[in-house]
């Protein structure tokens, strides 16, 4: 018998008992929709992760870090010289954090933190600015703030101030515990507001500026540019040799996915659970059609089919189910998360936070769904089809 | 003395016999060791182109020595030739060619497919037998066409008369053109009416277009259509009878037969 024989005898699952076979390619389907819908979510918030951190300029860079653990050693202004002779590395740029207020019309905010960078840092570290941009280099007047900064001043976010900024700095507690508070004589001009997903009141000045004050400073941490993408693992050998922690974007990157992946895993499992519940049902109802097909297959015999063509016609059928539910499944999966995504950034927009896309449906990942979905029908199919192929003709015949 | 005549006529023509039955045997394991004798010794040989009827009280393994002939269950002992071909040791395969191509089968309980239409139901052998859509369409269409069916073609069994199920049956039993049709009686569910109907079909498919037809019942009413019948009680063939009144014209004789036709594209 013929593929197109056995289609049109399998087609009948849609032509009786209707109602069975789609309640049976719904449970499949609300198995497969399940995955997808916790699979592309997990996909979607990674990748909208993995955009965030990553600028072309920020996979160059390198973090350089004190060491703070035991062998104890702060960056000195000769090791950043040192590290930027290091072959390969483009630029070595130290940032000094210290804590701080700021003023404006004599109102007064506390700062998470103040920064003293250099103008490429923003390159760097991969900052968006929205308005604005970086200080230009041997700017002694301006500065770039957060969101935040604008914020504890009840000033515009989206535009940039008009007002001066003035800044008291406070050096970190001493060994005899007192707080050096050092005013900063300038005043400054905001020229970016940098982008801080974190919500953090920063103000960045140039690294000169504050270095006037903190003279004995050590450096709070460093960001190292290398020339090529090929060379940061070689860099960053350099600079841990030297005995200082380092980080790099990609390093991040890949903690990150590896985050991911577990968090795709359980959420996968679940769905897979939600799956094999589904497949029971579709072993039960496989076996419910054999059992009142018994007759007809008894008759089929009789008439000359072979083994082969009876399980073929009920494999066939579990297939059309598998394939279907698979597809079924991904309309659904993608209609929930769509119906999800917009709920998300309607609430998002009430609360002024950023639309995103939530969910992301790779095409393998859409396919593989479907093929899983089919293999899954014909695992479930195989005692079914193989059952209803070695039935005794006679006594199938018999059967009432 | 009809024993003697059937062995004469076995010896004389056993090779154009259809159906060569000898010793068979059929036993149903009870328990254990108990055993349930359905057939013993039974032999007869049929020729081709014969009408034979089966007849007996039910019970008597009438329907088990046509189901043994149709290949639908293997006998304890003896042999089943079918033109020469040893039934009994035909492997899954062949049995299922047998039932497809030389044997058609028509049931008591007609046994059509409900969910399939009347024309669908005569085609379907053909899709077992490997000929395409188009061909087996045609076939059937035509089958149905030489019962008065044609207006019914699209139905679903269920929705026409008993009678006309049964001429459905022997339709689709017709479909691969076989050699011998095995009908197992055919007129159990059927009034009287109906039940004469069929059986002229039948005797017409035998004289018209020269089939084999080996038919089991507990009718006595339909014994004189038959060239032969066999007698058959509790396992045995206790008698045989020639029917002098039904001449049975040999296989050779040409026929006006537009059953025959071979099916294109058929395996």
């Amino acid at each position: 018998m013929n593929v197109r024989d056995v289609l049109r005898l399998a087609l009948r699952i849609f032509k009786n008992n209707r109602l069975r076979t789609f309640l049976t390619i719904l449970g499949i389907s609300v198995g497969i929709a399940t995955i997808v819908f916790l699979v592309a979510f997990g996909y979607g918030v990674q990748k909208i992760t993995v955009e965030k951190i990553t600028r072309a300029d920020a996979l160059l860079a390198l973090d350089v870090l004190p060491n703070t653990g035991e062998k104890e050693k702060p960056i000195t202004e000769q090791n950043v010289e040192k590290i930027a002779k290091i072959d390969k590395v483009a630029h070595a740029e130290p940032i000094l954090q210290v804590s701080g207020q700021a003023e404006v019309n004599s109102g007064t905010g506390e700062l998470h933190s103040v920064y003293g960078v250099g103008e490429e840092f923003f390159n760097l570290d991969g900052t968006s600015f929205k308005p604005g941009g970086s200080f230009s280099a041997r700017s002694s007047d301006e500065i770039v703030v957060t969101p935040a900064v604008l914020e504890l001043f009840s000033l515009k976010k989206d535009e940039l101030p008009s007002e001066k900024i003035k800044l008291t700095y406070f050096s970190h507690p001493t060994e005899s515990g007192e707080t050096v508070r050092l005013m900063d004589n300038d005043e400054y001009r905001v020229v970016g507001v940098a982008i801080d997903n974190e919500d953090r009141a920063i103000v960045y000045l140039p690294y000169n500026n504050l270095r006037k004050y903190f003279p004995e400073k050590s450096i709070s941490a460093l960001k190292v540019k290398i020339a090529a993408q090929t060379d940061v693992s070689a860099v960053k050998s350099a600079i841990s040799a030297m005995g200082y922690p380092v980080s790099t974007v990609i390093d991040e990157i890949e903690q990150l996915e590896k985050g991911f992946k577990v968090a795709r895993i359980s959420l996968g499992f679940l769905g897979i659970v939600a799956l094999i519940v589904a497949s029971i049902g579709m072993f039960n109802t496989l076996t419910i059609a054999l059992l009142e097909r018994i007759k007809e297959v008894g008759i089929m015999k009789a008439l000359g089919a072979s083994d082969s063509d009876i399980y073929k016609i009920f494999m066939a059928e579990a297939i059309m189910i598998g394939f279907l539910g698979g597809v079924v499944g991904i309309i659904l999966g993608l209609a929930a998360s769509t119906v999800v995504n917009i709920i998300f950034n309607t609430l998002a927009g009430v609360f002024e936070g950023q639309k995103v896309i939530l969910f992301s449906f790779p095409i393998w990942f859409v396919i593989s769904v479907i093929l899983f979905s089919c293999l899954i029908a014909f695992i479930t199919g195989i005692y079914p089809a193989r059952r209803a192929a070695r039935l005794n003709p006679l006594e199938a015949l018999r059967y009432e | 003395m009809a024993e003697k005549t059937t062995k004469k006529r076995a010896a004389k023509s056993s090779s154009r016999a259809v159906i060569e039955v000898k010793g068979l045997e059929k036993k149903f394991e009870l328990t254990k060791d108990k055993y349930q004798v359905a057939l013993q010794a039974v032999d007869f040989d049929i020729e081709a182109t014969e009408f034979v009827i089966l007849f007996g009280p039910s019970g008597c393994g009438k329907s088990t020595v046509l189901n043994l002939i149709a290949g639908l269950e293997l006998p304890t002992a003896g042999s089943i030739k079918i033109r020469g071909e040893e039934l009994t040791k035909f492997n899954k395969i062949q049995l299922a060619r047998h039932h497809r191509t030389k044997i058609g089968m028509v049931f008591q309980q007609f046994n059509l497919i409900a969910n399939l239409s009347v024309k669908e139901n005569v085609a379907l052998p053909g899709a077992f037998a490997g000929s395409n859509y188009e061909t087996r369409t045609k076939r059937a269409e035509h089958l149905l066409e030489m019962f008065g069916l044609t207006g019914m073609a699209d139905n679903l069994p269920q929705e026409l008369s008993g009678g006309e199920q049964q001429k459905v049956a022997i339709a689709r039993s017709l479909m691969n053109n076989p050699w011998i049709v095995l009908v197992d009686e055919p007129t159990g569910n059927l009034d009287s009416k109906s039940s004469e109907e069929v059986m002229d079909i039948l005797e017409h498919l035998n004289q018209k277009s020269r089939r084999t037809i080996l038919l089991v019942t507990h009718n006595p009413d339909y014994l004189n259509r038959a060239h032969r019948v066999f007698f058959m009680k509790d396992g045995k063939i206790i008698n045989s009878k020639v029917n002098r009144r039904v001449v049975h014209r040999r296989a050779d004789t040409k026929t006006d037969d537009e059953l025959s036709y071979e099916m294109k594209g058929g395996k």
